[in-house]
C-alpha cells in the first residue's frame, strides 16, 4: 500500500479528528486499508482484542444485509463505540472507534464525508480499469 | 461595474489555518468573476485553534480578500453549503452586486453588558446606514462558555448539592469574566427595539459542542464575547422562513423556586429541580470529566415554555447540585417537555423549497441549530440535499442558539430551529 494511496489519505484525514481513536476500511476476516496503527489512540489497546472479535460478528451481518441497503451499524463496548459505514455495493465498511461519550453526530457527518470520498476513489479506480 | 449579482460559496477542508483561509477565500471569490465582494461571511469549525490558530485563518483570508471588504463570522459546530455538510473546515459566502450598501456594527462584552454591546453596534450601523429601502441584518453573537471554576475547571455537571450551590453563587461574577450565559435572548430583544424596521437572523458562535470557548470574526480581528451585525441595504427582495418542528409532550414541570435573573431553576413542585427532572424522565446523569456527556442526554429532552403564541425551547447548560442552569431566561413558571420531530422539520423544508423553486433566487443565508447535527448525524444530508435543489449559492452554519426578529412576528431566541432568508432581484 503506497503512502499516496487515496483511500489511505481519506483514513488519515479522519484519524486527525480528536475523537476518532482508530479507523480502517475492512470486511469480514480482512482489513482492506488501515493507517499506520501507531497513529491510533493508545487507549483502544485495552479493548482491541475484544473489539476485533465483535467486529467479525458485525461483518457477518453486514455481509448478509449490505445488498438490501444496510447503511450504518454501531455497537458500544465498554467506553467505546464502533461505527460501521457500509460502502455501497460492497461488503466493505468504513470502521471507526470513538469514545462512547463523544458527540457522535458531529463525527457521523465526517464519517459520511469520508465514505463519499471512498466511493469516489473506488469509482475512479473502476473507470480506470475499464479503460485498460 | 457589472450589474449582475454574483454570489460565491467557498469551502476549505485543509487542516492548516493559513492555507484553509486562502483556499476558502479563493474558492468563494472565483465565482465573482473578478468583481469585488460587497460582503464576506466566514464560518469555521473550532479545529483551527489547534492547527495554526484563527488569526492565521484570517490572515489567509486577507492574503486573498480585497482590502476593506466587510467581513463577519465566527466558529460554529459545522455548516452546510452547496458542497455538502461538514463538521470540520471553513466556509464563506461572498456577494457582489452594485445595488448593495453594507454596514458593520460591533459591540463587546456581551455577557457583562448586553445593552452596551447592542447600543455600540447599532450606533455604528446608523452612522453608515444604506440608501436602499430593503434592509436585512445578519447577527453573530458569542454563545455561553462553561465557567472555569476554582479547583474544578470547566465542568457542566456537579452532583454535590453543597458544591453546586456554592458555584451557582459565583455565576454572576463569571459573567463579568466572560463565562456563563450568552444573553442572546436579551440581545435580540434589545436589537428589535433599536432597529424595529428590519429583519434580523442571528446565530451564536460555538465550538464542537463542548462549550469551552468560541470566537467571532470581525474584519481582521478575532473577538470573544462580542456581537457583530452586518446590515445589507439593497434593492433585493427576501423571503424569510422559520422551521420549528416542536411537539409538546404534555409532561409539565411547575417551577416553585427560580433565581432572580430567571436562569437558575432550583425547584420543581417544591423539590430539588435536578432530582425531579431526572426521576420523571428516567434519566441518569454522571459527573464526568468529559463536559459533553450532559449534552448527549439532555438534547433529546428539551424543555420549553410559552411566550404568547410562541413555544420557546430552553436548553440546560449546567447542572450544579440541584440547580438546573438554563442558557436563556425562563419567562414562565411552568416548563413543558418538548419533542422535536426531525421528520416534520425535513418535510417543512421540502415544502419551503417546493414553493421557492418557482422563483429565480440569487443566494441563501440561514442558521440551523447544532442539535440537528447531533441528533441527525449523517442524515443531516437530507436537509442539505433538499436545499441544494434550489440551485442557489447557500451557506447555513450550525449554531448554539438561533435568533429571529421580523417586524410582524417580533423577536425570539430559539433552539432546535432553522431560519433561512433567500434573496432575489427586483422585477
Amino acid at each position: 500500500m503506497s503512502p499516496d494511496d487515496p483511500l489511505l489519505n481519506v483514513l488519515e484525514d479522519l484519524l486527525r479528528l480528536d475523537d476518532i481513536y482508530a479507523c480502517m476500511i475492512a470486511r469480514r476476516n480482512m482489513v482492506s486499508v488501515i493507517p499506520d496503527t501507531s497513529k491510533f489512540n493508545p487507549k483502544i489497546m485495552e479493548v482491541w482484542d475484544i473489539v476485533s472479535i465483535a467486529m467479525k460478528n458485525v461483518f457477518a451481518v453486514i455481509e448478509e444485509y449490505a445488498s438490501v441497503g444496510l447503511d450504518v451499524m454501531e455497537f458500544r463496548l465498554k467506553n467505546y463505540s464502533v461505527l460501521f459505514f457500509v460502502i455501497p455495493n460492497t461488503d466493505n465498511a468504513l470502521v471507526a472507534i470513538i469514545p462512547s461519550l463523544a458527540n457522535k453526530g458531529l463525527i457521523e457527518v465526517e464519517m459520511e464525508n469520508a465514505r463519499r470520498r471512498i466511493v469516489e476513489v473506488l469509482d475512479r479506480k473502476e473507470e480506470e480499469s475499464v479503460k485498460i | 461595474m457589472n450589474k449582475e449579482l454574483k454570489a460565491g460559496v467557498g469551502l476549505s477542508r485543509k487542516w492548516d489555518a493559513r492555507e484553509a483561509g486562502r483556499e476558502v477565500a479563493l474558492s468563494a471569490l472565483e465565482k465573482l468573476d473578478g468583481e469585488n465582494p460587497k460582503f464576506f461571511l466566514l464560518f469555521s469549525t473550532i479545529h483551527y485553534e489547534k492547527y495554526g490558530g484563527f488569526q492565521e485563518l484570517l490572515n489567509g483570508i486577507w492574503d486573498v480578500l480585497p482590502e476593506g471588504t466587510p467581513l463577519i463570522g465566527g466558529t460554529v459546530a459545522g455548516f452546510m453549503n452547496n458542497y455538502g455538510c461538514f463538521t470540520r473546515g471553513a466556509t464563506a459566502l461572498a456577494v457582489s452586486y452594485p445595488n448593495i450598501d453594507v454596514a458593520i456594527g460591533v459591540g463587546h462584552n456581551t455577557k457583562r453588558d448586553p445593552a452596551g454591546a447592542v447600543r455600540s453596534a447599532c450606533d455604528q450601523l446608523r452612522e453608515e446606514s444604506g440608501k436602499y429601502a430593503n434592509n436585512f441584518i445578519i447577527e453573530i453573537v458569542a454563545t455561553a462558555v462553561i465557567p472555569k471554576l476554582p479547583r474544578v475547571g470547566q465542568k457542566n455537571v456537579i452532583l454535590s448539592k453543597k458544591v453546586g450551590d456554592t458555584f451557582v453563587k459565583l455565576l454572576p461574577a463569571m459573567g463579568r469574566l466572560g463565562y456563563g450565559f450568552d444573553r442572546a435572548d436579551e440581545i435580540i430583544e434589545l436589537l428589535s427595539k433599536k432597529i424595529s424596521d428590519r429583519t434580523i437572523i442571528g446565530g451564536c458562535t460555538m465550538d464542537d459542542n463542548k462549550f469551552l470557548g468560541n470566537y467571532q470574526f470581525i474584519g481582521k480581528k478575532i473577538e470573544e464575547n462580542s456581537l457583530a451585525l452586518l446590515n445589507i441595504s439593497s434593492d433585493l427582495e427576501k423571503d424569510v422562513h422559520t422551521v420549528t418542528s416542536y411537539i409538546l409532550r404534555g409532561e409539565k414541570f411547575k417551577i416553585t423556586k427560580i433565581s432572580k435573573d430567571r436562569h437558575v431553576v432550583r425547584e420543581f413542585d417544591e423539590k430539588g429541580a435536578r432530582t425531579t427532572l431526572l426521576n420523571r424522565l428516567n434519566l441518569y446523569i454522571e459527573e464526568k470529566e468529559a463536559v459533553y456527556s450532559l449534552y448527549k442526554n439532555i438534547y433529546y429532552y428539551p424543555l420549553a415554555y410559552h411566550k404568547g403564541e410562541v413555544i420557546r425551547p430552553s436548553m440546560i447548560g449546567l447542572i450544579y447540585g440541584e440547580n438546573l442552569i438554563f442558557g436563556n431566561r425562563i419567562e414562565s413558571d411552568e416548563l413543558e417537555l418538548l419533542a422535536v420531530s426531525v421528520d416534520k422539520a425535513v418535510r417543512q423544508i421540502e415544502e419551503i423549497v417546493k414553493n421557492l423553486e418557482k422563483k429565480q433566487h440569487e443566494f441563501l443565508y440561514g442558521v440551523a441549530c447544532e442539535t440537528y447535527i447531533e441528533t441527525l448525524g449523517s442524515n443531516v444530508y437530507l436537509i442539505q440535499e433538499t436545499l441544494n435543489k434550489l440551485n442557489v449559492p447557500f451557506v447555513i452554519p450550525f449554531v448554539a442558539g438561533e435568533s429571529i426578529y421580523t417586524p410582524e412576528k417580533g423577536a425570539h431566541h430559539l433552539y432546535e430551529s432553522i431560519h433561512i432568508s433567500i434573496f432575489e432581484k427586483p422585477d
